[in-house]
């Protein structure tokens, strides 16, 4: 028994050391006297490994470029091909974006619109329908994969899944979201005007304004005003896999069930989680503070890499005016 | 002497003069088509004004011209559709909350405002009289130089809905500053377009020296293609506002 104990305080003692260790620290660089950040023409480039950096200084003879700790200069004058175009760092916020995004594409290519008047949808050369109508056709980010709406010759609502699954549904789709693998999805379910037997004066507001969410496993959960739980409430994370996360007012929901405070004054963009949501990361204009109370100051960068597949946050800092460090603190 | 008359005079002979001409023309934008010259930004701009009318509303409610208030910060709307996919401020406003406007004043959102015309702005509305319109709706403003009150003016510039009060503090300042009337009419358009884009606080006729000069421009770098500010604002207001 006392050996279990003794493995049992190792494992976990392990665990919140390689948790809570503090960040690692590197110098990129450091401004010599005289010098200053030219701040608008400063883009903070990063690579892949989130290390390389371009930055604009002026010295007390002209301007330099650092890129990657190669010094150039002194020019004259700033021109625009001496800059590097700024990219924006997409993992500077660690919402998953390109939820489902269609936009763009030509459904043609995958609608068809049958002799008699139905609809069917031809993927990758399989063919689904006839449908009497469809409501809505939604890709995840690589387009393997689609969700669509359809009205059958019964006129009841069901959604197709390119993967064959077909099912039941009682309201209108307004939004799929997307897990970042494109495996998962969420259903964003409103009111929906177009069904059968409803009265229009029995139509309260509240009915109006409410939605539910059905996972891809089928499980529902609602209502939810949409008046306060708009489309941006709900997403997923770069970091989460299929975890999805809700907003109410303070209150965050973890797949649907009650998890944590929103931490104060962040938005979705500043929560960073561990992939299994144990740990996390605020960030905001003075601080970088973890879920173990590890602070890193004033990061004026903020970038996402895995390494062994895991989650790593970079944070660049200028400290003391001159130092440009890098942090790297797993998440 | 008139070897000397023509030693001073000659520098003046009809082919310089037509040079002097012609060059004090081209410091001048009067009469440019100015939304061909800027083509899809121009029509970007105007199209975040009709698809954001609530920014006119929430203007007019300050009791500020909200025709005249557009067409000043026009000009902002179309570099910031110029450059927003150039720039990233994040970097920028972390190292304003952290050092201060030494260390970063840089223009935040549609309407480009700075940090240091914000802390203009919030320290001569501390000092305006209470009886003035839409005062009262205004709580002061923290002017103290430390991290926390810089974050909260970054958080507030990057609030759209706190542009349009800047923009209409602005005004307000401006009228109070200058003696206009609160409808003010539309030739001293030109003056406070100059006022914006100059700052307000320099004296009337470093504002109205600036409003003569040609020096707005849409990239990240001031290079050969520059504009009069004012005349763009005025521009604007001809083709939309003028009833």
């Amino acid at each position: 028994m006392k050996n279990y104990l003794l493995a049992f305080t190792s494992v976990l003692l392990f665990s919140v050391i390689s948790y809570s260790q503090t960040p690692s620290k590197e110098n990129l660089y450091t401004l010599q006297s005289g010098e200053s950040m030219v701040y608008g023409e400063n883009c903070f480039n990063f690579s892949d490994n989130g290390k390389e950096i371009f930055i604009v200084i002026h010295g007390n003879d002209g301007y330099y470029t650092i890129n990657n700790g190669v010094r150039k200069g002194p020019f004259k004058e700033m021109n625009e091909s001496l800059l590097k175009p700024c990219n924006q760092n997409s993992s500077s916020c660690s919402v998953f974006e390109p939820n489902g995004n269609s936009e763009g594409i030509s459904f043609d290519e995958y609608l068809k619109t049958n002799d008699d008047g139905t609809s069917s949808i031809v993927f990758k050369g399989k063919e689904y329908g006839p449908f009497m109508a469809l409501q809505s056709f939604q890709f995840n980010s690589s387009k393997s994969f689609f969700v669509a709406s359809a009205i059958e010759k019964d006129m009841s609502k069901k959604l197709i899944v390119s993967t064959g699954k077909v099912v039941p549904i009682d309201g209108m789709v307004s939004r799929v979201y997307f897990s970042p693998d494109g495996s998962q999805y969420l259903i964003k379910l409103g009111f929906d005007y177009t069904a059968q037997n409803i009265d229009p004066t029995k139509i309260n507001m509240d009915q109006l304004m409410s939605f539910s969410l059905v996972t891809s496993e089928g499980n529902k959960f609602g209502p939810f005003n949409s008046e306060k739980i708009t489309e941006s409430d709900i997403w997923y994370t770069q970091t989460t896999g299929n975890h999805w996360f809700l907003r109410n007012g303070d209150d965050l929901l973890l797949d649907g069930k009650p998890f944590m405070k929103m931490p104060e004054n962040a938005n979705r963009c500043d929560v960073w989680f561990s992939a299994d949501c144990k740990r996390y990361a605020v960030t905001s204009y003075d601080k970088v503070k973890f879920s173990d109370n590890t602070i890193v100051p004033y990061p004026i960068i903020t970038t996402l890499f895995y390494k062994d597949g895991k989650a790593y946050l970079r944070l660049i800092t200028l400290e003391n005016e001159k130092d440009i460090n890098l942090y790297t603190k797993a998440l | 002497m008139k070897k000397i008359l023509t030693y001073i005079l000659k520098p003046f002979s009809k082919i310089n003069i037509v040079l002097l001409l012609i060059l004090a023309s081209s410091c001048s934008d009067k009469g440019k088509e100015f939304k061909a010259v800027f083509g899809q930004k121009y029509i970007d701009a105007e199209k975040y004004l009709e698809n954001n009318k609530w920014i006119k509303d929430t203007i007019a409610s300050y009791g500020v011209n909200p025709d005249l208030a557009i067409s000043v910060i026009f000009p902002e709307l179309i570099r910031y559709s110029a450059i927003k996919d150039l720039v990233e401020t994040h970097s920028l406003e972390v190292l304003y909350t952290q050092y201060g406007s030494k260390y970063a004043d840089f223009s935040i959102g549609r309407f480009q405002m700075k940090p240091s015309f914000a802390v203009h702005l919030e320290n001569d509305w501390n000092l305006l009289s209470l009886n003035l319109h839409f005062k009262g709706k205004t709580e002061s403003f923290n002017l103290s130089d430390n991290p926390q009150s810089r974050m909260q003016r970054i958080m507030r510039l990057k609030d759209e809905k706190w542009q349009a009060k800047y923009l209409a503090m602005f005004f307000t300042l401006v009228y109070a500053k200058y003696k206009m009337g609160l409808n003010s009419p539309e030739q001293e358009l030109s003056f406070i377009a100059s006022a914006y884009n100059t700052g307000y606080w320099y004296d009337s006729a470093t504002i109205e020296r600036m409003r003569k000069q040609n020096y707005f421009y849409t990239g990240l770098i001031k290079g050969n293609e520059v504009y009069n500010y004012s005349e763009i604002s005025e521009y604007y207001y001809k083709k939309n506002c003028r009833k």
